[in-house]
């Protein structure tokens, strides 16, 4: 609007140049505005536009402009929804409210509400998570709070963003029992504009902002992420064995028999059993052999002391081995030590 | 001469500046007429398709609109040094090569208005004030100089399109 002010050269007193005058004086007054949002520019923004003419009559100036024309900028329906965790979330079988977390962006150039859904039971992956709940970021703070998120009920409290705002939405799933170790579980969260969803092109009449009209943008006005919980079903293997040797050669449980215990442990699964300690009691009726603890390759003294494991330090009449942090990657470990029958 | 009422709302302002039969201005010598138009798709008679021109009543960020100014000598001598300026609309980045004008030299301002050139002597500075050839995407406005003179009557049109942001 200001762009008049460069044309207008002639003093002619006229109707035009007060009402120019009062034109330019209420537009710096009252134009508000208009911000480039990342979809273009706002809607209900007036884009004007009006020429003038510069011309000579018998060597004198004089000035003209044209009408001005106005066009509105219509409103774009956009959205796009983004999950937001680095991976796939680890869960373990049968765990509750476990957290997904979606971005749901406006990237239209007007105010829209959205309604959300979520959707757990897809094809493609091994197990269906059950839906617990959809929660909007009340505080804004990107973490789960449970407490004080608020719960999103459908058309109750639809978001609602300004072009080029975000929400932060949690998906909330309970995971079932008996999954296998590495299993995949998809669950799906879907935003869609409530002014109008349909073919790019698709026209609302005068649902835009300030009565313009809105018009369905590339994304359909609608859009979708699917997370994936990943199980970690880890278990720890204990299986212990026994060896007779009795004192004339042979393998009968007599007494005065040795008997030689191996307990060999392993992690089955991903993850890390951590700090993971075996126990095992000397049998009734029998006699530790003094010195025969071994973990491994190597012996462990009977005290307690730095080493992995003792003979009734821990506990009087037990072996007690620590392990520590076992993963599958180490192997089994194998424990043994000797006890003869009293 | 029309007695014309400004009220203190702008957007009764608007509402009247955009009516379009009435003539906001005292009838000078030369008369412009500034028409905004879309292309749209649109099937005819026979059921083919066609390109059609509407008003540009909405439009959305993308959106391409034709900016045409229809000119008149309604006055009763004749014109000389006839120059038409447009300033590009705030929003709207001006379609390369798109302003025509039969019987017109086609300048351009990237410095606001203050001086003129043909697109290939435009120039704009960057921060540390190195020159670079202006883009379409810097023109602040399009001028156009009537090579000749309009004698009564003469009439023609001038025009550019521009993009939406």
């Amino acid at each position: 609007m200001q762009h008049i002010l460069v044309s207008i050269r002639n003093e002619r007193k006229s109707a035009l140049k007060s009402l120019v005058f009062g034109f330019l004086l209420l537009s710096t007054v009252c134009l508000p505005t208009q911000v480039a949002l990342a979809a273009g520019t706002a809607a209900g923004t007036p884009i004007t536009n009006q020429a003038t003419a510069d011309y000579t009559v018998n060597s004198t100036a004089f000035s003209e402009t044209s009408n001005v024309t106005t066009t509105r900028v219509a409103e774009i329906l956009n959205v796009d929804l983004v999950w937001q965790d680095a991976g796939n979330v680890t869960v373990r079988p049968g765990d509750m409210d476990r957290v997904l977390t979606f971005q749901v962006t406006n990237t239209g150039n007007g105010t829209d509400d959205y309604t959300l859904a979520g959707l757990s039971t897809l094809g493609g992956d091994d197990f269906d998570p059950t839906l617990a709940g959809i929660y909007l970021d009340s505080n804004g703070n990107g973490v789960y709070d449970a407490g004080t998120d608020t719960q999103y009920i459908l058309n109750t409290n639809d978001p609602v963003l300004a072009a080029d705002a975000s929400v932060t939405v949690f998906v909330l799933n309970n995971i079932p029992g008996a999954l296998s170790d590495n299993d995949l579980g998809n669950s799906q969260l879907t935003a869609t504009s409530k002014t109008g969803t349909g073919a790019p092109g698709t026209v609302v009449a005068g649902a835009g902002e300030l009565g313009t009209d809105a018009v369905v943008g590339t994304s359909g006005a609608s859009d979708d992420d699917t997370a994936t919980y990943i199980v970690s079903a880890l278990t720890v293997s204990v299986v212990k064995s026994v060896a007779i040797a009795d004192p004339f050669g042979g393998s009968e449980p007599v007494p005065g028999a040795v008997l030689t215990y191996t307990v060999s442990v392993s992690v089955v699964g991903t993850g890390t059993a951590e700090g993971l300690v075996i126990t095992d009691p000397i049998p009734a009726d029998t006699t530790y052999n003094a010195g025969t603890l071994n973990l491994n390759t190597g012996s462990l003294t009977d005290a307690a002391d730095a080493d992995a494991g003792d003979v009734g330090g821990t506990t009087p009449g037990v072996v007690t081995i620590d392990l520590g942090d076992l993963t599958n990657a180490a192997g089994i470990q194998t424990i043994t030590f000797d006890v003869t029958i009293n | 001469m029309k007695k014309l009422t400004i009220t203190v709302s702008c957007l009764m302002l608007l509402t009247f500046v955009t009516a379009g039969t009435l003539w906001a201005q005292k009838k000078g010598d030369i008369e412009l007429k500034a028409v905004a138009e879309i292309e749209i798709e649109d099937f005819n008679a026979e059921g083919k398709k066609e390109i059609k021109r509407v008003p540009a009543t909405k439009v959305v960020p993308g959106e391409e609109v034709i900016y045409t100014i229809h000119y008149t000598n309604s006055g009763q001598k004749t014109t000389d040094n006839v120059v038409i300026t447009n300033p590009l609309p705030e929003h709207m980045r001006y379609k390369d090569s798109s302003a025509a004008g039969v019987g017109a030299t086609i300048v351009f301002s990237v410095d606001g208005g203050k001086t003129f050139a043909t697109p290939e002597n435009l120039k704009i500075q960057d921060a540390l004030g190195r020159e670079f050839p202006a883009a379409a995407s810097d023109y602040t406005h399009i001028r156009w100089v009537l090579l000749s003179s309009l004698p009564l009557n003469a009439k023609g049109q001038v025009g550019f399109r521009a993009v939406l942001e």
